[in-house]
């Protein structure tokens, strides 16, 4: 019964989230200086043409009413048209969004799988080679700007030893899948084209790895401190005395304790993730969302920064309510609400 | 030989500890006995190695000098004395439980109480026992600790348990184990006064009943007199008197000991009680006698040269004093 109110309680808190962005995002395209029907139409319009389109845009109606339709049309999935490609938003968030997920998800996997698996190794072998090893990867990892590695990375991977390619999503030559999701990754693998899914998947090898190695840094370096902590507890050095197998007190009773702080920190890490990305794309000039962001925002496409930033937000409230999930299926004391610690 | 009943025997123990600040001499050369069934009481005041020598026995400190001998196998490695294998001392490890002070400190937080004493129960057991059987036996020891409901408890987590049903489920994994030696570490001192005088008493049947061989540590002179065999007083990191706990109480011979015994407050008696002056001895650096010859009343010189000699007062009573005999060599 109290799981079903924690989750009932972290969606609830989700929608609210979604909800109070969506007023924000909407405010500040409403509140900032200059007609949005002038901009549009530019200098020289005649004022009855600018009045007709601002009251097309709804523009004369009360703001609470003007939110109203705004939304109703989001919700549908229609931002408006961007004022500099004359397209619809969606359309170019169709478009961008696909190339940037898989790399971001491909960036999460590798930050989640390595770093783990970097920390429980580095836990477990406190002040051994391979700690030291870690320790001085996570440092280096969590000092260095995202971009910073992606021009070393494609310098070094890309020209000095000439191994992986650095720009695009494809090699020359190579033909794109037919599109279904517009993630070329899944549309390669859809149509059975291999070769187009490995050279894809090549082509993502130096970003990913740009986009996460800080993060990844991190959750080494936190894991590595939770798991060394919960090995020197009492209960771990107890299940021994019961007489556990080794494997199943380091996979169970070692591991599900020590996860909790790892993962609670992923949930701040996703933001981290699309903002390296951001520069990343530009670096690897990868036909992404983040790099979609920065040139609308450079022209000030206020359709298109509005639904930028509410399809941003939708992607990290959600994770985050993922997150908050996880750490609740981890942690009875979340989960079930500690009364008494 | 009475030996030959002994199911540890640990002698001249000697534990060091490198800090930043040097090597601190924790244990220096402790011998203590414990038989079949016997219950042993290790008293001294906080910090007076107590509890790390309870470590040494689990292998979780280890030792620069000395023997533990557990069922005839030896614990610790010595310089070319090498202990016993991996593979015995996975067996032996079941038969030495502990019982910590912090009563959730045993118990995983974020398991449930019954997969944990279902795990003790399953892994523990020397052959391969079915699901219901481990279901069986793990309601029967929540109420042999006298938990009500054992259903609810065990699909409880431990921080929906009080302090004292926390200590009842960690006294009810270790006795699971069936183990020869229970080491407890203080495992009332954090509880409230009523419920410690309740699990004392638990304890203390659970324990007879079973058999089972009891290291007892604390301070409490009043919690050893309950449960006890035969008490050892250890004062920075050396044992200064051993006797009977009747022998012990009436009779006690060492000026630490008297000092001790003086200082429990009484009921009947006015004022504030008298305590010893004085404080523990830096480990860094010890008297190399007695170390408690820096707050001793009846300190003659040679006591901080020369450790005192154990000397035996009647079979059943020891204690290391020049004032009872021992020339100095």
């Amino acid at each position: 019964m109290a799981t079903v109110k924690f989750i009932a309680k972290r969606i609830l808190y989700a929608a609210f989230g979604l909800f109070a962005l969506s007023v924000f995002m909407f405010t500040i395209s409403r509140i900032l200086p200059g007609d949005p029907a002038r901009m549009a139409l530019g200098p020289r319009a005649p004022e009855w043409v600018v009045e007709q389109l601002r009251e097309q845009l709804h523009l004369n109606d009360p703001i609470f009413k003007q939110y109203i339709i705004w939304l109703r049309d989001a919700v549908r999935g229609d931002f408006g048209e961007s004022l500099y490609t004359r397209r619809p938003v969606m359309e170019d968030i169709k478009e961008f969004l696909p190339a940037t997920t898989q790399l971001v998800m491909l960036a999460a996997l590798i930050q989640i799988s390595f770093g783990i698996l970097l920390g429980i190794i580095a836990g477990r072998r406190r002040n051994s080679w391979i700690d030291n090893v870690t320790r001085v990867f996570a440092y280096i990892g969590v000092a260095t700007p995202a971009f910073a590695v992606a021009i070393l990375l494609l310098l070094l991977f890309g020209f000095v030893f000439d191994l992986l390619p650095t720009t695009g999503q494809l090699s020359m030559g190579m033909a794109r899948p037919p599109v279904v999701t517009n993630m070329v990754l899944l549309d390669s693998l859809i149509a059975g084209n291999f070769p187009a899914f490995f050279d894809n998947l090549k082509h993502m090898i130096l970003p990913a790895f740009s986009v996460c190695l800080a993060g990844m840094a991190q959750l080494t370096r936190i894991t590595r401190v939770t798991i060394g902590e919960n090995l020197r507890k009492e209960y771990i050095f107890a299940s021994r005395g019961f007489g556990v197998p080794e494997w199943r007190i380091a996979f169970k009773y070692l591991l599900k304790p020590s996860l909790i702080p790892p993962v609670s920190l992923l949930g701040m890490q996703i933001g981290a993730l699309f903002s390296n990305a951001f520069l990343v794309e530009l670096v690897f000039n990868w036909p992404g969302f983040s790099r979609y962001g920065v040139n609308v925002m450079l022209r000030k496409d206020l359709n298109a920064i509005t639904a930028v930033a509410l399809v941003m937000g939708v992607i990290y409230i959600t994770m985050n309510l993922l997150v908050d999930l996880g750490v609740g299926a981890l942690d009875p004391r979340v989960r079930l609400g500690e009364r008494n610690a | 030989m009475t030996q030959e009943h002994d199911l540890l025997r640990i002698t001249d123990l000697q534990v060091d500890f490198n800090t930043f600040e040097g090597c601190l001499h924790v244990l220096d050369r402790v011998s203590i006995t414990a038989r079949m069934g016997e219950k042993v009481g290790l008293v001294g005041e906080s910090g007076c190695g107590k509890s790390t020598l309870g470590r040494c026995i689990v292998r979780r400190v280890r030792p620069v000098a000395g023997e533990i001998i557990f069922w005839s196998e030896r614990l610790n490695n010595v310089e070319d004395i090498v202990s016993v294998t991996d593979s015995i001392w996975k067996q032996l490890r079941k038969q030495i439980q502990m019982i910590f002070q912090e009563p959730g400190a045993a118990i995983n937080p974020v398991f449930t109480v019954g997969d944990q004493l279902r795990a003790a129960i399953r892994f523990s057991a020397p052959t391969h026992i079915g699901k219901s059987q481990i279901q069986r036996r793990a309601i029967e020891l929540l109420q042999e600790v006298q938990l009500s409901d054992p259903e609810r408890i065990m699909s409880s987590y431990p921080f929906q348990l009080s302090g004292g049903m926390q200590q009842r489920i960690c006294i009810a994994m270790a006795l699971g184990v069936q183990p020869s030696l229970l080491i407890a570490d203080e495992p009332t001192t954090a509880l409230d006064v009523t419920i410690q005088e309740q699990i004392l008493r638990l304890f203390n049947d659970l324990v007879s009943y079973h058999r089972t061989a009891v290291i007892f540590i604390t301070h409490n002179l009043g919690v050893v007199r309950e449960i006890a065999d035969r008490v050892y007083v250890m004062y920075a990191g050396q044992v200064m008197e051993s006797a009977t706990t009747d022998e012990l109480f009436e009779n006690p011979m060492h000026p630490y000991t008297r000092g001790l015994i003086s200082a429990v407050p009484k009921l009947t008696g006015g004022g504030i009680i008298e305590g010893i002056p004085g404080h523990i001895p830096s480990y860094l650096d010890p008297p190399t006698g007695c170390r408690f010859c820096t707050r001793c009343p009846d300190v003659v010189p040679k006591c901080d040269e020369v450790r005192p000699p154990i000397g035996s007062i009647n079979a059943s009573h020891e204690v290391a004093c020049f004032l009872y005999g021992g020339e100095a060599s």
